[in-house]
């Protein structure tokens, strides 16, 4: 089958690989690239479940194709993991239980990271409304949300913030 | 006010009244989780289903030879291959 040449960057390392015109990012990354923390829920842009960040912004890994990426700068759940990025965020997750099968949370990780980069203080109201774009189909939503009630106090607040 | 006569210190691996954190919590956490889909045994199949294009129509006959040539096909089953094992 025909392939394309792409060049790309997946967590800080510089990948050079020829792939499918019809092949999605988070396929590429699962299958070519072994990345096996994006996960493949609902294959059309509902789950949440394959949350990449592309060039900064998180973007759902099955509704971009891999040759879309080409030339830009890819993060995933492994990639933040390893350079501490989630860290608050993760022990809050653990001490919450705010996890059962795992499926959904590197998803939830990677939108919740962006909303607290945006809004370090969100209300329980502004974080259930991030997270509208991610499913969870074991444990509920309880504890998602105050694991992140919990990092977002571990933030300090903003300049000029009373 | 003694409502507990025992503490902590009486059963000091008791899970009871305890928030427990789960140990495979922190793998998953990290995007480390082996989820079905994630393993790639040796020898591993790939299984695909093809379905009729067409609503509502008759079956004359299934032409199987195109495909058994294809490279990479380890086994192909049509409804007939299917009855012998299974009911509909």
């Amino acid at each position: 089958m025909k392939t394309v040449p792409v060049r790309l960057a997946v967590n800080g390392v510089a990948v050079a690989s020829s792939v499918e015109p019809r092949s999605s990012l988070v396929d590429f990354l699962r299958n070519e690239l072994g990345l096996t923390g994006t996960h493949v829920g609902c294959e059309h842009g509902v789950c949440g479940a394959c949350t990449i960040l592309l060039n900064g912004d998180t973007v759902r890994g099955c509704l971009i194709l891999a040759v879309q990426a080409d030339g830009m700068a890819i993060e995933t759940i492994e990639g933040l993991s390893e350079r501490g990025a989630l860290r608050p965020l993760q022990a809050a997750f653990h001490a919450h239980n705010a996890l059962q099968c795992g499926f959904c949370t590197p998803g939830m990780l990677l939108a919740a990271a962006e909303l607290l980069r945006q809004d370090p203080h969100p209300s329980r109201e502004a974080i259930r409304a991030y997270l509208s774009g991610n499913y969870c189909r074991c444990t509920g939503y309880h504890a998602i949300i105050d694991a992140i009630e919990e990092a977002a106090r571990g933030i300090p607040p903003k300049d000029g913030a009373a | 006010m003694a409502e507990n006569p025992l503490s902590p210190l009486d059963r000091p691996n008791s899970y009871i009244g305890r928030s427990v954190p789960r140990p495979n919590a922190r793998r998953l956490l990290q995007g480390r989780g082996q989820f079905t889909d994630d393993l790639q045994p040796p020898r591993l199949l790939h299984v695909a289903f093809l379905r009729s294009p067409h609503a509502h129509a008759e079956i004359r006959g299934i032409d199987l030879a195109a495909a058994k040539a294809a490279p990479g096909v380890a086994m192909l089953a049509i409804g007939a291959d299917l009855a012998r094992i299974c009911r509909p």
